[in-house]
């Protein structure tokens, strides 16, 4: 699910969490020099960056230098789906996990949990990969380290956000806990009998039903293209 | 909106491999040519189903492709048979089918389309949307079987006969359908369960874990709509919604709720490290934390069940009784020797409870020793409280003043120490040794009243006796009291039966009563006394020669003044009774008279007043607080306990323990109450004797001295006009020194004379009956002083006189007559001759002459403005007499020569100037004692 946050004036009071901390460390080991750094701190600082878009694997932001603009693309490695089922159980482990990040806070331990089950939340600097449209010679160039920064903040007073960036939204976190109590039950109706799938008698019912559904756009009317 | 043009003729014909296409067109002029399969042309086909510039050919294909679907939904599908290719088709139209396409095919026919050919066009539609929709191609072909409708078992495929075929299409579809539905009701139920939860913790225990002194809590989640929606959180975390009935986000809120909770009780964090949190064992300590953080808990949301069998049934009362020495058997109380006076008499101490029962010394001392909040009790496992055990361990709440025991065994209610800052009500259990003496405070008022007491020279009323009997009792508890009654209703009288009785009754030894009144109020305390109990020596203690030497016994009348610039002298004597009449005006405590008035020494204490003081907290406060010292607790105290909850309204009980609270002490009966106004005679006249002011003395002493030099020496012509000026002039400086002086504007009034602060007195305590009063007065300059006076004080008035013209008169009448609400005018001045003849004033209950006409039949006359047939009230005259002056010896004259006096004065003032000169001067020389107190009062 894409989010977009709204664009940052003011500088918060400064990264406080050990998440956010940790997230900044990342983005100063992502960048090749104070030459980057420098210039990236003042554009986040003075409200350079757009509205920050979020969605699982990337950060995309616009960021004002000067008369121009330029788009800022971060990539960031999405956790494969055996370290997603792997984190969702750390969240399950403790009943009051889900509480904390809902309220905001990173257990320390649930990430603990996490890594000894092989899954780092927290990405290293070489996992952040940016490209600009500016025609800087280094990646992450200025425009990134800003947009990367003030992704930070957000990082910090919600760790959902990190979450997101890594392929497990706060719904997909919240349905998949559900259906790890489900447990198994996985089966939908219909389903469980494979030899009728290549029954001639199985290939009318599913036309039939599909029919079924074609005629309720047919008597709906246009449906908007 | 779509590229797909169906504006133009559009075509169904097969495409190079044979398969159907729809060749779709546009209007001209580019005819624009699209050729789409089936499948793909059936969603164009749906949107040009309803629009409206579709060409008739291409509303034609879309209505076969629409019955097509139809046909196909309804199972009505075959494989195709002799065919090459292996393909489906429309199979098993009944009739109503055939009947669809035909009308399908009239209604759709247009230029060029006859309705058969229309008809041939829409079978092949049938067929290629039945071939279209399946996934595949059917798995048998039966191209061996050219005829369709052999009857008989198939060799080849037994079970493809195509009934048997359309059969199982049938079946399934109906299962299909069936379970689909059910699907969409199961999601459908799961939206619906509920999402929101509460949680509560539900205390377990058994054998073992009571004797290790453990217990469980077990998490429990409620619907938050819902309370009786309940499971375990066990249920929750591991069961199906069918199990726990709760929605898939119902864990997720459940967890926040316990996060919530641990803020509160940190013990909860404990639950939330635990994957399914389910319970919890509890060791001693932990035990105490949750029973005293079950209150947080539930203000976060969180109820706390404790099982019936292990609740916390124990409950303490705090218990007041007389402190028990080491020793002592006896619990009476020695009710002669006045035990409120004497503190920490009495003590609040717990008493533990188990369902009700009271705990035994020993189980009290077994609960003060244990550890463990669990205990056994009576052969049964307990909680403890960690409250209770507190209570248990130390007993006594606090030692009580005679006046607190009494005020928590009236209202039933004390304060106690609570745990934290906030100071908390407990109920109380009156001991056997106070309940006596509160049936005798309850008593004092109902009970059977006491004779009259020797030496009363007066037939007391029956509520008098009432009152007498009252104050009686609560003297003789040592207990004071606040008689408020009415203005009229003989509150001095009653006083003074209570000296008699107290005398006679040996109560009071040879010790005095002292009163203590408003200094305009001294002449009629020393009058009354001397009428209704003559021999009873009265000192005025009051003026420049006053002195308390050889005082026994009998009456000692003082002012406020007085006892503030003397107090000294006043509170070396053991008082037996100390009256503080007009006791409203003691109202602040912290003044030097306030507390002089505390540290008089007494056996007991009787306020006065005709002001109803239970409309103002403060000023009660202030009255009982003198009476029963203690009762009401400090000012701040009552302020928090009493005065705001009661002002405030939200607490009922409040008011009515209060009104239990005083009522005792408080005995105020109204004029009109039932059973009161018959007993009061229709008219009481009442003379006050005032004092001078020393401004008043010596203008009073020079003007005799001056005048009576001119007179003495005076010819019988001037002589006469000088006694009337005399006489005039003095009548004026005993009425106020403005007057004599013709001041007038924006001179001070006050303190300058003592008329015209009583004045003050009877007005405000007529205005706070709610009365109306006539004041009289024969000079119409007097009348302006009185008139500029009211309306400094804000009383609303009106003045009517002998310049008044006589519409202004009526409506002034009307005005005083009509208004009983607030805007009423209750006050009414009149110069005497205007007000005498001709009106109908019977609203006033009260007439007050500021000087006196000296002839009886103009006095009487102008009484009767409210004396007369209409009035419904009794009615009180107040005379107002200054002391030592020629008024008194004038009004002495009246009433002890009534002859002479109807014969010398029948004629006024005119009368006095036959007098001789010795006789003038005897009559005009103001007395000794008169001067002294003058001279006293301006100290």
């Amino acid at each position: 699910m894409r989010t977009t946050f709204a664009r940052r004036t003011h500088p918060p009071r400064g990264v406080r969490t050990w998440w956010g901390k940790a997230w900044l460390r990342a983005v100063e080991e992502a960048a090749y020099s104070d030459a980057e750094l420098r210039p990236g701190r003042a554009h986040a600082r003075r409200g350079d960056v757009g509205g920050i878009t979020v969605d699982a694997g990337t950060l995309v932001a616009a960021v004002r230098d000067g008369d121009d603009a330029w788009t800022v693309e971060v990539a960031v490695p999405v956790l494969e789906e055996a370290s997603r089922r792997a984190f969702v159980e750390a969240v399950a482990a403790e009943s009051g996990r889900i509480a904390e990040l809902l309220a905001g806070n990173l257990p320390h331990d649930l990430v603990e949990h996490a890594e000894e089950v092989g899954v780092e939340l927290l990405p290293y600097g070489g996992e952040l990969a940016a490209t600009c449209t500016c025609p800087h010679y280094l990646d992450p160039c200025a425009h990134a380290i800003a947009v990367l920064l003030q992704a930070g903040w957000l990082v910090d007073t919600d760790p959902l956000v990190l979450l997101a960036v890594r392929g497990l939204d706060r719904e997909e976190l919240l349905a998949a806990l559900h259906a790890r109590a489900v447990g198994g039950s996985g089966t939908t109706p219909g389903e469980e009998r494979v030899g009728d799938l290549a029954d001639d008698v199985e290939l009318v019912v599913d036309a039939a039903l599909r029919a079924r559904a074609m005629i309720d756009a047919f008597e709906s009317g246009p449906t908007p293209a | 909106m779509s590229f797909v043009p169906v504006s133009g003729p559009a075509t169904f014909r097969s495409g190079d491999a044979g398969e159907p296409l729809i060749e779709f067109t546009d209007a001209v002029p580019a005819r624009r040519t699209v050729a789409l399969p089936v499948r793909a042309a059936l969603p164009v086909l749906s949107r040009a189903h309803t629009a409206d510039d579709a060409h008739p050919s291409v509303a034609l294909l879309s209505g076969a492709a629409l019955l097509g679907l139809r046909l196909v939904a309804a199972g009505k599908v075959a494989p195709t048979r002799g065919e090459e290719r292996p393909g489906w088709r429309v199979d098993g139209l009944d009739d109503r089918d055939h009947d669809a396409v035909r009308r399908l095919a009239e209604a759709r026919a247009h230029d060029g389309l006859a309705a058969d050919e229309a008809a041939g066009l829409v079978r092949r539609v049938l067929d290629a949307v039945a071939d279209a929709m399946p996934r595949a191609a059917p798995a048998v072909r039966t191209r061996t079987r050219p005829a369709p409708d052999g009857p008989g078992p198939s060799a080849e495929a037994p079970d493809r006969t195509p009934d048997d075929f359309a059969d199982r299409v049938r079946r399934r579809l109906a299962e299909r359908t069936a379970r689909e539905e059910a699907a969409a009701g199961a999601r459908k139920r799961i939206a619906d369960l509920p999402e929101l939860v509460r949680i509560s913790l539900r205390v377990e225990a058994d054998e073992e874990e009571l004797v290790a002194g453990s217990v469980r809590v077990v998490l429990q989640v409620h619907d938050e709509r819902d309370p009786l929606h309940v499971c375990d959180a066990a249920v929750l975390w591991t069961g199906s919604d069918e199990e726990h009935g709760f929605g898939p986000r119902a864990r997720i809120h459940a967890s926040i709720a316990l996060r919530a909770a641990a803020d509160v009780w940190p013990v909860v964090d404990r639950f939330l490290a635990l994957s399914v949190p389910d319970q919890l064992t509890l060791d001693g300590d932990e035990i105490t934390g949750l029973l005293t953080q079950v209150g947080a808990l539930r203000e976060v949301g969180v109820d706390v069940h404790w099982p019936r069998a292990l609740g916390p049934e124990l409950t303490t009362r705090a218990v007041l009784d007389r402190q028990r020495e080491k020793g002592e058997r006896n619990a009476e109380l020695p009710l002669q020797e006045s035990p409120f006076s004497a503190a920490g008499m009495f003590a609040f101490s717990w008493q533990v409870a188990l369902h009700g029962e009271p705990l035994t010394d020993e189980e009290m001392a077994e609960l003060a020793r244990a550890a463990s909040p669990v205990i056994k009790l009576r052969g049964a496992w307990t909680i403890v409280d960690p409250t209770t055990a507190l209570r248990a361990r130390k007993r006594l709440i606090r030692k009580a003043t005679g006046a607190q025991a009494l005020a928590a065994a009236l209202t039933g209610a004390t304060e106690v120490p609570a745990t934290d800052e906030e100071p908390a009500t407990a109920e109380v259990v009156v001991g056997a040794s106070l309940l006596k003496v509160r049936e005798q405070v309850l008593a004092a008022a109902t009970r059977d009243p006491l004779p009259e007491p020797p030496g009363l020279d007066a037939h007391l009323r029956d509520y008098q006796r009432h009152g007498l009997t009252w104050l009686a009792d609560l003297t003789g508890l040592g207990l004071g009291a606040c008689l408020a009654d009415d203005m009229g209703l003989g509150k001095t009288i009653t006083l003074i039966a209570l000296h008699l009785h107290r005398r006679s009754a040996g109560l009071a030894g040879d010790a005095p009563t002292l009163v203590v009144c408003p200094a305009s109020l001294l002449g009629n305390w020393e009058s009354e006394i001397h009428r209704f109990a003559p021999g009873v020596a009265v000192r005025r203690f009051h003026g420049g020669s006053r002195s308390l030497d050889d005082l026994r016994g009998g009456f000692v009348l003082t002012t406020y003044g007085t006892l503030r610039r003397d107090a000294a002298t006043l509170t070396a004597v053991e008082w037996d009774l100390v009256v503080a009449d007009e006791a409203q005006h003691v109202k602040n405590s912290r003044t030097t008279t306030a507390r002089a008035l505390r540290q008089l020494p007494n056996r007991a204490r009787v306020a006065l007043t005709g002001t109803p003081v239970e409309n103002d907290l403060t000023e009660l406060w202030s009255i009982l607080d003198w009476c029963v010292p203690g009762l009401l607790g400090s000012r701040q105290a009552f302020r928090r306990v009493w005065g705001a909850p009661i002002e405030s309204g939200t607490e009922p009980t409040k008011a009515r323990q209060f009104a239990d609270l005083i009522g005792p002490f408080l005995l105020r009966r109204r004029k009109s109450d039932p059973g009161i106004a018959p007993e009061l005679p229709p008219k009481t006249e009442t003379d006050h004797l005032l004092g001078l002011t020393r401004e008043q003395a010596v203008l009073y002493e020079a003007f005799v001295r001056d005048s009576m030099e001119r007179i003495e020496r005076a010819d019988p012509e001037t002589r006469r006009g000088l006694v009337l000026a005399l006489l005039t002039g003095l009548k004026q400086i005993c009425n106020h020194p403005a007057q004599f002086l013709k001041q007038s504007g924006a001179v001070r009034l006050s303190g300058r004379s003592e008329k015209l602060e009583l004045l003050d007195e009877l007005v405000a305590t007529v205005l706070a009956e709610g009365g109306a009063v006539l004041v009289f007065t024969q000079y119409v300059a007097m009348a302006r002083l009185i008139e500029q006076h009211l309306a400094t004080a804000g009383v609303p008035h009106q003045f009517l006189h002998g310049g008044t013209p006589v519409a202004q008169r009526e409506s002034m009448v009307r005005r005083f007559q009509a208004a009983d609400d607030e805007h009423g005018v209750p006050v009414f001045l009149l110069s005497l001759k205007a007000g005498a003849t001709g009106l109908n004033l019977t609203r006033a209950d009260h007439v007050i002459h500021v000087d006196r006409w000296w002839n009886p039949a103009v006095e009487e006359q102008a009484t009767d403005r409210a004396y007369r047939i209409g009035q419904t009230k009794p009615v009180q005259v107040h005379r107002m007499i200054t002391q030592g002056t020629i008024e008194e010896r004038v009004a002495q004259l009246l009433t002890r020569k009534r002859q002479l006096a109807d014969a010398v004065l029948a004629r006024g003032d005119a009368a006095l100037t036959e007098l001789s000169n010795e006789e003038l001067r005897d009559l005009v020389t103001l007395r000794r004692s008169a001067r002294e107190a003058a001279a006293e009062a301006g100290d």
